[in-house]
């Protein structure tokens, strides 16, 4: 069974199409080429889906590195 | 006809305490949707709309009481789709108010309940909703305008611009959600039977009337056929789209 980090590096690999390692510090909103608002949308999405969650608006707003959304991650595998 | 079956789709309808909101519940439901009913409050005609639907379509009903014209209502009603259902596949925005009144007699307090309720409701809603059908890649969402937003009326400023709003926003959103598969379409209803429209005196109801050309007043299953019509796959490939239901009639 795929890591909490691992499952989430598969959905950023997935939804921003990322070839090779996903290097994290590199994964920031509007920073890193696919992560726009519909990339952000779609990663939102697929967060929600592979761990069974809703996010808060503000939440979503916030999600803005791949360790914010690890947070997020965190928060709700554990709930 | 299979493409009008939504057996196994959710569906969420606010302001489906009565009227036209409660008509499309019943459509939806009878094509085979589970429906979650919505009014702003709980409310004893919420309550016994919820007791009669189901009890023609046991285990298919529930409701829950949101003020959708809040952003924390709209959002704690999403959450209780999801918590409940898991997905959402139609999302109905039904609720809304009148505000009518002539310009410069028309209070502050009505233009912001006025566009809260008819307005914000729908942007609130379709945030939501749009995250909801985005993980099945599938949804649509109707919104309920009005010929006062596609055409005008006197003494319709703030309900005008309301609805007007609604349209700018389907236009919007069926644009920016097509990708994801999600369709977003307005109806815009004319005179219809409503609570709303039994209450104006009969002189003023003739004259609506005789202004529509099929020459009489919608009901709100006029309505509640061209919601089943966008909820379903008949109309697959339709989107952005301002639909009028209103006989014909001119303002």
């Amino acid at each position: 069974m795929l890591s909490l980090e691992a499952r989430l590096e598969k959905i950023f690999a997935e939804i921003l199409e990322i070839k090779g390692p996903v290097e994290r510090e590199k994964l920031k909103y509007n920073a890193y080429p696919a992560w726009n608002s519909l990339g952000h949308m779609a990663l939102v999405a697929a967060i929600e889906t592979e761990f069974d969650c809703m996010l808060e608006t503000d939440e979503i707003l916030g999600m803005s590195s791949f360790d914010a959304a690890l947070h997020l991650a965190n928060k709700y595998a554990r709930a | 006809m299979r493409a009008l079956d939504l057996t196994g789709k959710v569906a969420l309808v606010t302001g489906s305490s009565r009227g036209i909101g409660r008509a499309i519940a019943q459509r939806l439901l009878e094509a085979g949707a589970s429906v979650v009913l919505n009014a702003h409050a709980e409310t004893p005609e919420l309550a016994a709309t919820q007791d009669a639907l189901a009890k023609s379509f046991p285990g298919k009903v529930s409701a829950a009481a949101a003020d959708v014209g809040k952003a924390e209502d709209a959002q704690k009603l999403a959450r209780f789709v999801f918590d409940a259902h898991k997905r959402l596949d139609i999302l109905v925005n039904n609720a809304g108010r009148l505000g009518d009144g002539l310009i410069g007699m028309i209070p502050a307090q009505t233009i912001e309940e006025t566009l809260q309720a008819n307005l914000a409701s729908v942007l609130y809603m379709t945030q939501a909703a749009a995250r909801l059908m985005a993980r099945g890649k599938k949804g649509s969402i109707i919104n309920l305008s009005s010929i006062m937003g596609t055409r005008g009326c006197s003494g319709q400023m703030v309900y005008g611009a309301a609805k007007a709003g609604v349209i700018g926003a389907t236009l919007s959103a069926a644009k920016e959600l097509a990708p994801q598969g999600i369709r977003v379409n307005a109806i815009a209803p004319g005179f219809i039977r409503t609570a709303m429209t039994e209450n104006l005196c009969e002189d003023v109801k003739a004259r609506r009337i005789a202004s529509i050309a099929l020459g009489r007043i919608g009901e709100p299953e006029d309505i509640a056929d061209v919601a089943l019509f966008l909820a379903s796959d008949l109309s697959a490939y339709v989107t952005g789209q301002v639909i009028g239901v209103d006989g014909g009639m001119v303002l």
